[in-house]
């Protein structure tokens, strides 16, 4: 390295050390569940006693727990899939025309990231209560869209930010169509921002807490309240397994992400 | 512009945004509208008497206060953890620097709920660090570290610290490098360069960060239910307690707004800080 | 005084350096006499801003020194070198005015405020932006942020100045203008100046020397003229200016040196070429001429024009003569209502006088 960008050796050690210790933070509590989760211990340790596949039998053949999954799967993919759609052409109105109420909009868009969840939670329960949507698949599909909306805009807004109009224009130029244009030029170039919306609207949807926590109800409850439910009553392993498991899937994401187009490029 | 996508209809545009963003606008005007009821449900008048309650009732004040102590310390840590991350990653174009950034990007990948978990069993009474001091001797007994105070902060930092250091690694990496050499030809140690050229033309990155972080934290609902188990209650628990067990939605309402002025305020204030940072 | 021996103001004994594995600069050795201005000229990617920056302290050599006058600085960090960089995109602070620009280096060592704003109002009427002071940098045009760059690196009073391509991303006018003020500001103040650039038009009228550079060696360092006339090698004569590069094996005819380029190709030769050895003669295009009629056997050739290039004060024509490549002919277009009347596809013959046949 040359002398003038890197700090004199001192502080280079001492960032060196800071690095190695975000790390460590950042994935010890990630790691540390896995070896848990084949604890035979019924209560969670470390070190662990034994090793055995109980936990996972037990959190597989849980029935709350699949039915759960499946419901934060559904629910993410459909509230992604609605937020990726909705906000790409809100953001291309954004971008590239003027409109009154612009201003607006895009506070409106952008704004549960500076509104507190909780309050939004609350509102949200009244107002889907007296449509009659509490505790029910629509319900949860509106309030993660809502979560999730400002997200994908706002890569949106990027992505086509960073696309030069002029190529809309020599499409049209070329005797494309509307729809053609949208389809053969704006889609694939949009394609990273896109999938890092996508991304982004999966983990933030799957993740969801506050706001399902007012909205869900028996038989409609997302994976994390379920477990978090789970963790009120018992104190065993069962969460470390379906947590490996969740870990396992994250990893196969990732690795696909970075096999496909790199992480570091998705979210540059 | 003359671009032939300029006939798709701006209704088709906008329409599926703005019915997701009335509600939104919906929500925000439904609890303004409570806060200033004098009782809810039911009609008996118009009052600001609830935001007066807020200062006035201990629970809630004493939630508010903590919320801003628990948000402040979270981004100032964050803020100093992740500066010298994003500065590795910035400039390091090596195998290393790629695998450091993995390790930033994991976490947003795993499940919140996996990782408040792994705190659990790191941090608590039978937990790893416990064992480790122990055995070491540090501590005769085992430290009750769970329900703190601290270990929501942690437990946070965790959440949010990929969070500032990609904000801050996207403005270090704009930066050019060939500023901090001009100044080294000009006389100017690495120290100074540092403070002179890279800390101001990073300013931007930092309030960025820091005002994300700030947001989020002080809206944070299930790490202080999680890790705190009851014990530090933030604003928003305090919140749902006293709507939903209280029952007084009025008064919880108008926490709800002091809070989302609070945060529309600090935005604010940032957006200007940007702008007088921008002008230079 | 030290009588004849000027000890140079800067020098560069056998420096190497590798980059990513590649050896970027290899064996570079150079000196540079106090005042001098000399240019390091090659094609991109040739090492030039390699060494550049390990003179400028910004990167180590892995062998060889470097010495500033008596002294070796080949390990002082770049901040206690005082030698003056302008880079190529002039790296000036973003977030400071012009005159904070200039004054960032004087800042650093100290001066008191009262000399900092005279020598950064001395600096600005040097560069010619005497109410620029105040003004920001992202608003000033490229020529202007070129001044300023200058100012900021000539106002600590450095021993060296080392511009990196500093003209290259102004646009064509603008850069013969500001080689003239370059020019004319190195020799009030007397720097000694190295300068990096792959252009070879402005190494020529700004350098007492040049330095061509190629896969990271000198190949030659000599005067302009020398390096135009009398080119050590084929790499230097064609990077330079337009040329006619031709191969052939010296023989001796009638008492002559010859040159057989082919069977028909036969050319008079030097007088001092070494004759039975196979050599590459180059000759420029403006030292050939064009005719209707043959001149003398061995210094003309028939040939047919191929192509005709005509940019205003010259007109370059491509002769096919029976070898690989055309020769190229330059002619001065001398008069405004003549027609020199080449046309492509015209026979004619070339002329040469040998004495400008240069053997590699
Ligand atoms: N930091 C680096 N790492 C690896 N290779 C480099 C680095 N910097 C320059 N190079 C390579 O070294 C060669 C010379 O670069 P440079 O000195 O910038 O050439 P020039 O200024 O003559 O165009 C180039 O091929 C370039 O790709
Ligand atoms: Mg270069």
């Amino acid at each position: 390295m040359d002398s003038a960008r890197s700090l004199p050796s001192v502080w280079r050690i001492l960032n060196a050390w800071i690095v190695g210790i975000v790390v460590v933070f950042l994935l010890l509590p990630i790691l540390i569940v896995i070896p848990s989760a084949f604890n035979t211990d019924p209560t969670v340790t470390f070190p662990i006693h034994g090793f055995t596949f109980k936990w996972f039998a037990n959190a597989i053949f849980r029935a709350e727990f699949i039915r759960s999954f499946f419901l934060s799967a559904a629910v993410s993919v459909v509230a992604t899939l609605i937020s990726l759609a909705a906000g790409g052409l809100a953001a291309y109105a954004i971008v590239r025309r003027s409109f009154r109420g612009k201003a607006i909009l895009e506070l409106v868009l952008l704004s549960p990231l500076i509104f507190p969840s909780i309050v939004l939670a609350i509102a949200l329960t009244m107002v889907l209560g007296s449509l009659g949507l509490l505790r029910t698949f629509p319900g949860l599909i509106v309030a993660h869209t809502i979560v999730t909306l400002p997200y994908a805009v706002r890569a949106m807004v990027g992505t086509f930010h960073s696309i030069d109009p002029d190529l809309e224009e020599a499409a049209a130029v070329l005797g494309a169509r509307r729809v053609f244009v949208w389809r053969e030029v704006l889609v694939p170039l949009l394609r990273p921002g896109l999938l890092a919306a996508a991304i982004f609207s999966l983990i933030m949807s799957f993740d969801e807490f506050a706001v399902s926590f007012f909205v869900v109800g028996p038989g409609m409850t997302t994976l994390p309240i379920e477990l978090f439910n789970y963790t009120e009553f018992y104190a065993d392993p069962t969460i470390c397994a379906v947590s490996t498991i969740l870990i396992f899937l994250s990893a196969l994401a990732v690795f696909a992400i970075e096999r496909t187009v790199g992480l570091a490029k998705l979210l540059s | 512009m003359t671009t032939a996508t300029k006939d798709t209809p701006l209704s088709v545009l906008l329409i599926p945004a703005s019915v997701i963003g009335c509600l939104m606008v919906l929500s925000a005007v439904l609890m303004l509208g409570i806060s200033v009821l004098d009782s809810f449900p039911g009609w008996t008048g118009l009052t600001l008497e609830h935001y007066r309650d807020f200062f006035e009732n201990r629970f809630l004040l004493q939630a508010g206060l903590r919320t801003i102590s628990l948000a402040t310390v979270v981004t100032l840590i964050c803020l100093l953890l992740g500066y010298p991350v994003a500065w590795f990653l910035a400039l390091g174009r090596s195998k290393i620097a790629h695998l450091v950034f993995l390790a930033v990007l994991t976490p947003l990948i795993v499940s919140i709920v996996v990782r408040m978990f792994g705190w659990t069993i790191l941090l608590g009474n039978e937990g790893l660090l416990n064992k480790v001091m122990v055995g070491l001797g540090i501590v005769s007994a085992p430290v009750q570290m769970m329900r703190s105070f601290w270990t929501v902060a942690i437990g946070l930092i965790h959440i949010f610290l990929p969070f500032m250091i990609l904000s801050l690694t996207s403005t270090l990496g704009r930066i050019d490098p060939s500023l901090a050499e001009a100044a080294a030809t000009l006389g100017s140690r690495p120290v100074r360069s540092f403070l002179q050229i890279i800390l101001p033309l990073s300013a931007q990155g930092i309030a960025t960060g820091s005002i994300i972080v700030f947001c989020l934290t002080t809206g944070v609902y299930l790490t202080p239910l999680w890790l705190g188990r009851g014990n530090v209650t933030v604003l928003a628990t305090a919140i749902q307690q006293q709507i939903l067990e209280t029952g007084d939605w009025p008064t919880g309402a108008a926490s709800a707004m002091l809070l989302t002025f609070f945060t529309l305020l600090l935005v604010a204030g940032y957006s200007v800080l940007i702008r007088r940072l921008g002008r230079r | 005084m030290l009588g004849q021996i000027a000890i140079a103001a800067l020098s560069v004994h056998s420096v190497a350096k590798s980059l990513g594995g590649a050896r970027v600069v290899k064996d570079v050795s150079l000196a540079i006499k106090p005042g001098e201005f000399i240019s390091l000229l090659g094609p991109s990617g040739c090492g030039k801003t390699t060494l550049l920056r390990m003179i400028a302290g910004l990167e180590m050599p892995d062998s060889g020194t470097i010495a500033l006058g008596d002294k070796d600085i080949t390990t002082v960090p770049v901040w206690e070198r005082n030698i003056g960089v302008v880079f190529q995109n002039y790296a000036l602070f973003p977030h400071m005015t012009v005159a904070e620009n200039i004054a960032f280096g004087l800042r650093t060592r100290k001066v008191s405020k009262t000399a900092i704003e005279a020598k950064v109002r001395d600096a600005l009427k040097l560069v010619r932006l005497n109410d620029f002071g105040p003004r920001s940098t992202d608003k000033l045009s490229g020529g202007q942020k070129q001044r300023v760059a200058l100012a900021r690196a000539l106002v600590t009073d450095p021993k060296l100045l080392l511009l990196d391509e500093p003209l290259g991303a102004l646009d064509r006018k603008l850069r013969e203008q500001m080689q003239v003020e370059l020019k004319m500001l190195q020799r009030e103040i007397g720097i000694t100046t190295l300068m990096v650039t792959h252009d070879q038009e402005e190494a020529l009228t700004l350098s007492d020397r040049i330095a061509v550079m190629s896969d990271g060696k000198i190949l030659q360092d000599d005067s302009p003229k020398e390096i135009y006339e009398r080119p050590r090698d084929a790499f230097v004569a064609d990077f330079i200016g337009m040329s006619n590069l031709m191969k052939g094996r010296v023989a001796e005819l009638d008492g002559k040196k010859r040159l057989a380029v082919s069977e028909k190709v036969i050319l008079d030769l030097p007088s001092e070429v070494n004759s039975a050895t196979d050599v590459s003669i180059f000759v420029r295009p403006e030292k050939l001429s064009l005719a209707e009629v043959p001149g003398a056997a061995g210094s003309s050739l028939p040939g047919r024009i191929v192509h005709v290039s005509y940019s205003g004060s010259v007109t370059h024509c491509f002769v096919d003569v029976g070898l690989q490549e055309p020769l190229t002919v330059l002619i001065t277009n001398k008069s405004n209502h003549e027609d020199a009347g080449h046309r492509i596809g015209e026979p004619i013959w070339v002329h040469w006088d040998a004495r400008n046949i240069v053997v590699l």
